[in-house]
This record gives C-alpha cells, structure tokens and sequence, in this order.
C-alpha cells in the first residue's frame, strides 16, 4: 500500500484519538453546570428561588449571587446606553437568556435540579420583528429610548449626481434570515478558580481578545486569566468567539463554589440560546446607463441583533466596509447601517461574517439590473470588473475603493472568464429543459479581519483611540534533537493549521516536514496578541507570513552559528545543510548544528547569540486604523466567480443543485487539498442557509428551531449527486510574506446569489427572501 | 413554567424487560399506565430524552425474538411486529409481495434507526408523518393486537385514530402485521425537506387490473392531514390509460372530498402540503397509466436481525449492573437505568464517541453494537448489556489502519474531526450489510450522518474507496 498522506488532524480524527473540550480531564471535584434559562422572550424577573436546588443537595447560584463576581457588563462596540450581562439580572430579553446556573456532582444530576429553580416572571410584551422594533412602542432597553443601537449614514462619492443622472435605477429590497452555522461540537467550558489565577479551558476560537471581555466584566486583571483552548475544536465558524458569556459565567460559578466547574452545552441550548447570524432587511439601488455601465450603488441596511449587540457586533455590516463596490469599478456608494435590537438570541460571528447578507444582496441586484437592461448577466459583470489597480504600495500594486479597501492586483477577467464555458453549456442545455436554471456571483472574498472596522459603528468625531489589530504571533525553536518546534496562539478547528505549518516551515529549512512539531492551540501563558485566534480566514495571509518570517529569522541565527561552527564568514544554504561557500565539502546538517548548540553553548566565542528561538510579530502592511469612515477593512481581498446550476422540481418546488463551479484566485495555495475542503465546506454551508437553515420564533418570541429536525440542516445524503468543479488560479500576491488570500469564506458568500439568480432564471423573478423554501418558490411562480 | 433546554438526558425510570409477550402484558397489567413499551426506541427515545415525556417503568420487549419473522402463511404476508425496518426494507419475502413497503421502509431516516426501530413501534407510536402507516392503508394491511388472553386483528387504517393516539389498550401490544395477498400493486411516493427532517408529504397508491380496466384501487394520503387519508375504489372501472387522460379531474375530485383541514409545520405550510400532495398523486397516476412506474432498485437479503436479551437485570438498590464488551474488553459498571450507551463509553475512556446533538440525529455517537451502526445516544447501556460494541479503536489492529480509516484519510474526508468516528462507523455497517458496491440511490437513503465542515464530497469519496478496499478491488 502507499504510504498515507501527511495530514496530522486527519490522523487523530481517524484513530478516534483528537483531544476535543469535553476530553479535557476534569480536576478531583469538579462540579457540572446546567443553565436555567428565561422562558419567555421578555419578562421582569420579580423573583428567583432557588431553595429546592438546596434542599435536593445541589448549588444553585442566581443573579444576586453572580452579580457579586460579575460586577461589570461586557464592553460594546455601540456607543449606546446598553448594559450586557452574561445572565439576566432584572429583566430577561430573550428566551434562552441566563438567569441561574445549577452545580452538581454528576451531569445528569444538574439537568435534574433545573426543575426545582423557580422563578416568578413578569411577562411583557415583546419585541420580534424589525418592523416592531422600528415602530419603537416596545422597548427592548429602556435606556436607549428606541429600539435603534446605532444608526450610521455615509456617502462615498458624488452620490446624488450620479443617481439622479442615471438612466437607469433599478431597486430591490432583500430579506436574510437568522441563522447559525452550527458547528458539530457544542460549547463547553471547564473553569477553575484557584489563588486568584482563573484557568479556563474552552474551545474558543480566539480571537484572544475575549480575554478582555471577560476579565472586564469579572472585574479581574488580564493577567490573572490562564485561557487554554483542547488541541482540537469540533468546528466552529465564528459562532465560538461567542463563548465569553458562558466562560464568565462558569468562571463566577467556580469563584463562588471553590470548586472546578465544567459545562458542555447542549445542542437545544446551541440552537436557542448561543449565537447566530442576524436578520438583515435590506434595500439596494443600483444606478446604470442603458449599456450597463454601473454608476453608484445605495445601501440601506436593517441588522437585527437580538437582544443585546454583542461585540463584535454590529461588525457584520462593517466586515465588508472596504469591498462594498464588490468586484467592480464603482466609486459612488451611499450606506445607511441601522441596528436594530429585539427580544431574540443575540448574533455574532458566523462563517463569513457579513459577507453572506452583503454579497446575497449587491449579487442578486447587479444580476436584476443585467435582467432588466437584457443584458447577459456575466458580460454585465465583466463590463463592470475592475481593471487598473495604480496605487503602489511596496512591491504590489493595489486599487483603491472608495470605501477605503486595498484591492491588490488579479486578473479579475481571467477568473469570472473562466466559468463561461460550463455557464454557456448549461445555458444551451437550459433551452431543452425549462426546470435548468443557471446563476452566477462574482466578488472579492475579504481575509483577515482589521479589528478596527468596528469603529465605525462610532461617529468619527466621538471615537477615543484608533484601533487596527490584525497580526499574529509565530514562535519557532529548535531542541536538543534539532527538531523544529512551532508555537501558535491559534485554534484547531479542522483548517489543516498544524499540517500547512509543518510543511510551509520544513520548506523554508528544507527539511522533511516530520521534524517540525506544530502546537497550535490558546494558551494565554504564553506570548499572545488580542488579534491572535482562528478567524476571518487570517491563517493563510497572516499567521503563515508570520511563521515564514519567523523561520528566516530562525535561519538567520543558525547561519551565523553555523559560521563559527565551519569557521568561515562565507556560509550557504541548502537542502537543510549550511556549507561553506569556499569549500562546499565541509558542512554541517541543521538538526546537527543545533543539537550541538543545545548541548554546549558554553563552547561559543563570547558575544554569540545562542538562542535557537524566534518570535515573530506579523501585523499585514496594509492593515491601519479607521481615517474618518474610510478603512482597509481586511488585510486582503481576492476574486472569485461562482456558477451555480440548478434543477426545479416541478412536483414540489425544490431546487437540487447539479453543478456547481467555483473559480478563485487565492494567490499562493499552500496546500491543494485544503483549500478545496475549504471551498467544499463552504459551498454546503452556503447552500444550508440559503435552501434551508432558519432560527424561527413563534409570536410570542419562543424560538421555534429546537431540533435538527427543524433546522433541516443537511446531510451527506444531500450532497450525492451533486457535481463540483473547482478551479484554481495562482497568482501569488507580493504584500503578504506569505503570498497567499483567504480561502475559508468566499464560497459561502456567493452561494445564496448564485441559486437565488439561477432560481430567476427558471421562474422570471428573484427570490429574495431567504431560505429558499420550497412554498416561496411555490407562490413566487404563482405571482 | 419550568423550561429548560439542557436536554438529551432522560430523567429516571425503572427499566424492566420482557422475554416473552405474556411476560410483557402482564408488566404492562402491573404498572398500568406508569409503563411504556420500549421496542426499538427510535421515537421514545427522543421523546425522553427531550423530556417531552417520562415513564417510571420502560418495559423492553426488543429481545422477544417471536415476534421477529416473516412469512407467507393462509394467504397473507405475516411480519412479526417486532421486526426492524431495515429488514422490512430489504428482506426478499417483503420485497417480492409488499414492494411498496420496502420502499417506505427505505425512506425511514437511516441506517442506525432501520437497525433498531421496528414496525409494530412504529405503528404503535402513530406519528402522523410516519412512513408506514400510507403503505399498510394502501396495502389493506391489518394488525393483530393481544393483550392478556386476548387476541384481535384489526385493519391498520382503524388502528389510527389521531396523532400519537391509536386503537391499542394501555395494556395491550401489536404482534403481528399482516397483509394480504390480493395482486394489489402499487407506487410510493414521498417527500421530506432537508435530509434530517420528517416526511411532508407520502402517497400511495395501490391498484388491481384484469383487461387493462382497475378492479380495485386504494389511495392514500399521509403526512399531510392529522390522519392518513384512504380514497378507496376511486379508480375502480377505469382503464389503465383513461387513469391518465382523466388524471386532474381525477385528483380534483380526490381533495375536494378531503374536507379535513391539512397539517402545518416549519417544513410545510398548509397549502403548499396539499398541493406537493396533488402534484405526486398525479405523478403516481401518470405513472400508473404510462406502465412507467419506477420501483427503487435495492439489494434483499432473507436473514432478519436479531436482538436478544444477554444479561440478566440485576438491580443494586436504584442502580443496575450493567457489563458489556467493548472493543474485545469486558467492563462491568452499576449504572443508573438512564445512562446512555454514550456516556458509558466515554466514562470508561472511549473519547472517540462523540455527543452531537440531543435528539439522535446527527450521527456523531454511532458505535457498532453486535456489528450493527447504532446511535449510543439513544440506547441506554442496560439494553446492550451482554453485547458487543465496537468502536474504532476495535476496526483498526495497533497501528495498522483499518481500510475505512485509510480511506478517510486518503480523501482528505475530515475537517474538525468531530463527526468522522460516526461516520467511519456507519460506513463500516453499510459496506458490510447493506451495499458493499456503493450505489448512489441506496448510498442516499442510508448514510444521513451530519458534518458541518466538509461539504460532504470528500466523505462520500472515501465511502467508496472503503468499497473498493474492502472489496479488495483497489
């Protein structure tokens, strides 16, 4: 047989053998945590009695009590009057929401003791939709004196000049569902307050920044918290960042215990109660001439966050500041953002964070505008793409949007060209079978997050400090053996992290990759920057170029050892091997140089630097703080084009995608197989949200998604029978060491525009609210 | 109010077990309405472990091995009520004399619940989306019920009387199903949203022709109204062809007699059931008229499988003592009644079983009970004592990976690896008992595990170079 492939996640996965939060071993002790949540949607909280926990020998903590050990609410991004707690204190806003926790010595035994909380309620009435919230009678917050959290409105460009002399406007107004990405693994927590250092081991997924948040609100010293992440996370997109309200309150739960306490959510509590994408509403104009020239786009955005907009959020509608002209040379935009609070489970991240709204909507309207003008939707497309990028920033040359995004140059062309062969295929196939239908979307996928973003949720003139974390750490030593050992403050959640480091590094030393050991996981004992964590596909542009640089350093040194060893000022490089350059017969292995070194640095004349460690810090070039409302939201943004064909089945209204090609340029790819389980795993996720996945709530704000029955998410059995063709183009991008985009979010972006669009081509109209159940199709045809 | 969403734990009960049908009807006499039948457990479980409902007392009938036959015999097709679906779906006799049958067995979720789940549980649980009951209606299937000396037969279209409500006594059990060997042919067709969801709309049709003219017909409805809707003898005295030159008013003429009003759900609303519900029924007519009705195509065996009773129960106080062999080891453990098979394993240090959800969807706990794929979150581990259970770490042999692992590796079929044991499991079970040549159709009704991050394509890859590893064909 052959040899297996190198894949070092995938070898635990199939020997059963990954380390995931809930194997984490549990200290001597240890007590379970249940969560009892609020029933109701909206209710003052009169009063809570948690006796009969007492009285069945278990704990029970409720909001008197955590509130002594969690004096402050998290920090906002919105400058409103909100106070976010990680439980209810006076008045629960959503259902779902913390009010007590329950600790026993045995898990099932602390599920048991929930029944014996009892909480009086004073219901209220609550707020559910945007139109409610918008209408204002209700108050989610009281202080905030409407339901609106933020409201910010920005023009780039001649915006009324070029909407009124437009020729042609044409207008669309969208609806994005509430969703979640859903990641296999549920939350968990193991939280162990001892001599005033909290350790915590949870599988967030950074970024490290939740260190923040959650000594903030306990009132702690950011040093005082020892956070670890297991070696392995059982998926997550985004939705972990949001663990820092359950690590807090696991946390207050062992500061108020003594004891160490564990919780492992279950997967009704993820689906009610953790996180999720928001609602958007959205209305998009889009102003043209007669040939499809694009002259301006308008965008007015409604975001639903829930009861509380907990950070990042409203970073969603920011996420894509820099690229909201997409993939084309637009240079008016007009933006109003609105954030909307409802008495509903608060949002955050979620894969492809705000991508998949935006792009659902500016895909859909660009193809409506080519629809109306008769136009075919991808000539459209290629008319409007942008060609020139002039502005130089070091050795790339980049364009500039209007919004503030660095573009760096691709032949964008090139990659939306390269979907036409298949895209005019199915066209003439089309002709035969009215049930085909044929979609595309083109956009730039941005990758790795400038944090700054969110300050534009703030006025410009009321912002404190300016805010642009994006970099990551990389520590490289070698042992006493020569083996390379690699540090990353990172997360694994099944990226291939440890893999792709292996091998990125072993090729910068030109060694096999079985000697360099990668440990990627949180460890906050260790060096750490708040940016630091697995999130906004940051990996390939930033953590690698910063493993890379990490690595020539690392050589740097062992060059200069390795002239003192070989005695000669004059040293090469290769293969693993340094050499004097004079006489290349004499030279010296680097696991031998470095062993020796470990062994006897004594032996070094006096001045040498021993250290056979680097630490490299990698902050993108590009990435700087807001300057007004214009910033380079990501560190870099690449193209891609999406051809989505579907077939309608005319006895049920529901739509099976039979070829799906998906065409990129993300610069350097380091490893083949993982950026095509990225596109893969993107493009399921993307068809989940837009064919079936919604987070419902009955009128009196239950959420209706309690079960995977319900949330119809799809199985294995969904993807027989589909055909995907991926296409690569390489065009290593020179501002990032690494050469390399982001891969983990693109596809999911496109997906909802390319079947909506293909869905228009079969039935004569756009779709555009969100998921594509079947009954909407049904009525849509009947219109 | 007290709601809570820390779900997928039962709460307590005394679990008892019945070796034989009296034994059961005389517990079920004892304990009155305290007690609940536990046959397969693929809609009670849930339902516990959701804490929709409790029990004080499960009575486990699933190792009464009498009731797990079929046979021809005076003219009916006789299945022993306690036979599970994945035999009704593949067994030769079902197949040759009941296809329609089979085929709605085919749709009932996955492997791991056609292993476990029987017909008569089914059928007893009386979910208004249930794949059964339109079949058996359409097939003029009876059942036949004892309870303590007594026996009675009853069709099963009077067996239904409302969601979750049946003709069965508290003390009474479904034994047998049978059908009758009338010529009926039929079609099945059916349609659920998203691959973790129940059926919205069944339809069944069955028929009888001499000279090409129908002499009878059975038309049934299910999932769309509270109850199955049988349209009987509508198409007596047509010929074949006039079914399908007459077929819109045939179908108008269908619904407007419904005046029932028609179910709603997240999946479906109202209306748009009724018309999916009209456009098959007129896809099974077409079919009928046009001689192109289309059978699923699916591998038969004639072995059933069969669950017994091992061990004893042997109660310490509020704990039993459980013992069961996994991976080759015996481990012996005093557990309370409710502890899932799942959380056994993990206590006793098999991490690579993994908890996914609360409702025994997701796939991620499936292990290998006596070599069959089921989901340990939904077997408390005193069903299992005495068995069997293999996990990975039972397949591979020290480092040497088994052909499964390689196969996963291979393609790359992993992201988070959170979901790959359950799947390495299940296809470990569909390869060696259902379709070792991986046919799509089969592959799709079968393997309904959940993964969130690969997109599917790499795992249904690897499923089938396993194939051809196994098959030795690589």
């Amino acid at each position: 047989m052959s040899k297996l492939p190198h894949y070092r996640e995938g070898l635990r996965a199939v020997t059963g053998s990954g380390e995931y939060i809930d194997d984490i071993p549990t200290p001597p002790g240890t007590l379970y945590m249940a969560i009892y949540r609020s029933p109701y949607a909206h209710a003052r909280i009169l009063k809570v009695d948690l006796s009969g926990v007492l009285e069945h020998g278990g704990i029970a903590y409720g909001p008197d009590e955590l509130a002594k050990v969690i004096p402050n609410p998290f920090p906002l991004a919105v400058d409103a009057p909100i106070k976010y707690y990680p439980f209810a204190r006076d008045r629960a806003r959503f259902v779902g929401e913390p009010i007590a926790v329950v600790l026993a010595d045995d898990p099932y035994r602390a599920i048991d003791l929930l029944d014996y909380v009892q909480v009086d309620f004073e219901p209220l009435k609550p707020v559910l939709t945007l139109d409610d919230a918008l209408r204002g009678d209700i108050l989610v917050h009281e202080e905030l004196k409407s339901n609106i959290a933020m409201y910010r409105h920005m023009r780039f460009g001649p915006v009324d000049k070029a909407f009124s002399e437009a020729p042609i406007v044409i207008k669309r107004e969208f609806y994005y569902q509430k969703h979640n990405a859903m990641p296999l693994e549920t939350y968990g927590v193991l939280a162990h307050y001892v001599n005033g250092e909290l350790n915590v081991w949870a599988n967030t997924q950074g970024p490290l920044l939740i260190t923040y948040f959650v000594t903030r609100a306990l009132g702690l010293p950011t040093s005082s918290l020892r956070l670890f992440s297991p070696r392995d996370i059982g998926g997550s997109f985004g939705s972990k960042y949001s663990l820092y309200p359950y690590i807090t309150l696991a946390a207050a739960a062992s500061i108020l215990s003594g004891k160490p306490v564990k919780w492992v959510e279950s997967r009704t509590e993820h689906l009610v109660g953790s996180n999720s994408g928001g609602v958007r509403k959205g209305v998009v104009e889009v102003a043209a001439t007669r040939d499809g020239l694009i002259q301006g786009f308008r965008f007015r955005f409604y975001e639903d966050v829930g009861a509380y907009p907990r950070p990042p959020d409203p970073g969603v509608l920011f996420r894509v500041h820099g690229n909201m002209n997409g993939a084309y040379d637009v240079r008016v935009i007009e933006v109003e953002n609105y954030v909307v609070v409802t008495n509903k489970l608060p949002t955050g991240l979620n894969r492809a964070y705000g991508g998949p709204p935006f792009y659902f909507m500016l895909e859909v309207a660009v193809n409506e505008l080519a629809r109306e003008l008769g136009i075919d939707p991808l000539e459209l497309r290629v008319k409007n793409l942008i060609r020139d990028f002039p502005r130089k920033i070091g050795d790339e040359y980049f364009y500039e949007t209007i919004t503030g995004g660095l573009y760096p140059r691709q032949d964008y062309e090139r990659v939306v060209r390269a979907i036409e062969p298949e895209y005019r295929r199915w066209l003439e196939e089309r002709k035969r079978n009215p049930n085909i239908g044929v979609g595309i979307a083109v956009l730039v996928e941005p990758a790795g997050t400038n944090l700054g973003y969110t300050d534009l949720a703030i006025e410009p003139n009321k912002r404190k400090y300016p805010h642009s974390g994006s970099g990551s750490y990389v520590t490289i030593s070698i042992d006493m053996s020569g083996y390379i050992r690699v540090f990353v403050n990172g997360t694994n959640e099944g990226l291939g992290h440890e893999t792709t480091l292996a091998e990125v590094i072993a090729s910068e030393f030109g060694v096999d990759p079985s000697i360099v050991t990668v440990e990627n996981r949180v460890d906050t004992t260790r060096v750490w920057a708040l940016s630091d964590g697995s999130y906004s596909s940051r990996f390939a542009p930033i953590v690698v170029s910063a493993a890379i640089l990490a690595a020539r350093q690392l050589r740097e040194k062992l060059t200069r050892l390795a002239m003192v060893a070989l005695g000669t000022e004059r040293v090469g490089f290769e293969n693993g091997q340094f050499y004097d350059i004079n006489n290349p017969s004499r030279r010296i292995d680097i696991r031998r140089l470095a062993s020796s070194i470990n062994w006897d640095p004594g032996s070094l004349p006096e001045g040498s630097d021993a250290s056979l460690s680097t630490t490299v810090f990698y902050q993108p070039p590009t990435v700087k703080a807001p300057e007004g409302d214009r910033i380079n939201s990501s560190a870099t943004y690449a193209i891609q084009a999406q051809l989505a064909v579907i077939e309608l089945d005319p006895a049920t209204y529901d739509i099976r995608v039979r070829k799906y090609v998906i065409a990129h340029d993300s610069g350097r790819v380091l490893k083949r197989e993982f950026v095509d389980g990225q596109l893969m795993g993107g493009l399921m996720h993307g068809l989940a949200l837009t064919l079936y996945e919604e987070l419902m709530y009955d009128d009196q704000g239950n959420p209706v998604t309690t079960s995977l029955d319900i949330y119809e998410s799809p199985t294995l059995a969904e993807a027989i029978g589909m055909d995907v063709e991926l296409m690569h183009f390489e065009t290593p991008t020179k501002h990032l060491v690494s050469g390399a985009h982001g891969v983990g979010e693109g596809v999911m972006m496109g997906v909802p525009a390319a079947i909506v669009n293909a869905l228009a081509s079969i039935i004569g109209r756009a779709v555009t609210d969100l998921p594509l159940r079947p009954h909407k199709i049904m009525r849509a045809m009947e219109r | 109010m007290s709601m809570a969403y820390s779900l997928g734990i039962p709460r307590g009960f005394r679990y008892v077990r019945a070796s034989t049908v009296n034994e059961a009807l005389s517990l079920l006499n004892e304990y009155g309405g305290d007690a609940k039948v536990l046959a397969g457990g693929m809609s009670l479980m849930p339902m516990l472990k959701l804490r929709m409902t409790e029990v004080k007392y499960l009575i486990d009938i699933l190792g009464i091995n009498d009731l797990r036959y079929v046979k021809v015999e005076g003219n009916y097709l006789r299945i022993g009520a306690l036979m599970t679906h994945g035999d009704v779906a593949m067994n030769k006799l079902v197949n040759e004399h009941a296809k329609i049958l089979s085929e709605s067995a085919w749709h009932i979720a996955d492997i791991q619940v056609r292993n476990l789940g029987t017909i008569g549980g089914s059928l007893a649980h009386a979910d208004p989306a249930a794949n059964y009951y339109p079949a058996l209606i359409a097939l003029d299937a009876e059942v036949v019920i004892r309870g303590v000396g007594t026996e009675r037969g009853i069709k099963v279209s009077e067996l239904y009387k409302g969601p979750y409500i049946t003709d069965l006594k508290q003390n009474e059990v479904i034994t047998e199903v049978r059908i009758p060997l009338s010529g009926l042919r039929g079609v099945y067709e059916f349609f659920r949203r998203g691959g973790s969801s129940f059926p919205s709309v069944i339809i069944a049709v069955t028929y009888q022709e001499g000279d090409g003219v129908i002499t009878d017909s059975r038309i049934v409805i299910g999932a769309v109204y509270p109850e199955p809707v049988l349209v009987s003898g509508h198409l007596n005295g047509l010929g074949i062809k006039e079914v399908g030159t007459r077929v819109s008013d045939i179908v108008n003429s269908i619904f407007s007699s419904i005046d029932t009003k028609p179910l709603e759900d997240t999946h479906a609303p109202s209306d748009y059931r009724v018309r999916v519900a009209r456009n098959l029924l007129t896809k099974a007519l077409m079919d009928i008229a046009n001689g192109s009705v289309q059978h699923l195509r699916t591998p038969t065996k004639e072995e059933l499988i069969r669950w017994e009773f091992r061990d004893g129960v042997e109660y310490v106080g509020d704990l039993v003592r459980v013992r069961v062999n996994v991976n080759g080891q015996w481990i012996e453990d005093l557990v309370e009644p409710r502890l899932l098979l799942l959380d056994f394993l993990r206590r006793h240090g098999f991490r690579e079983v993994r908890r996914g959800c609360d409702e025994g969807k997701c796939g991620a706990c499936t292990v290998l009970v006596d070599g069959r794929a089921v989901k340990s979150c939904m077997v408390p581990v005193v069903r299992v004592s005495g068995h069997s259970v293999t996990t990975i770490r039972g397949l591979s042999r020290g480092m040497e990976l088994h052909p499964i692992q390689r196969a996963f590796l291979e393609e790359y079929a992993m992201q988070c690896g959170y979901c790959t044991h359950g799947f390495m499991m299940v296809t470990h079970d569909y390869l060696t008992n259902i379709d070792p040549t991986v046919n799509d159709d089969i592959l799709k009704l079968s393997v309904k595990n959940i993964c969130r991050c690969t997109g599917y394509m790499n795992i249904i890859k690897a499923i089938k170079r396993a194939a051809r590893y196994m098959s030795g064909s690589s």
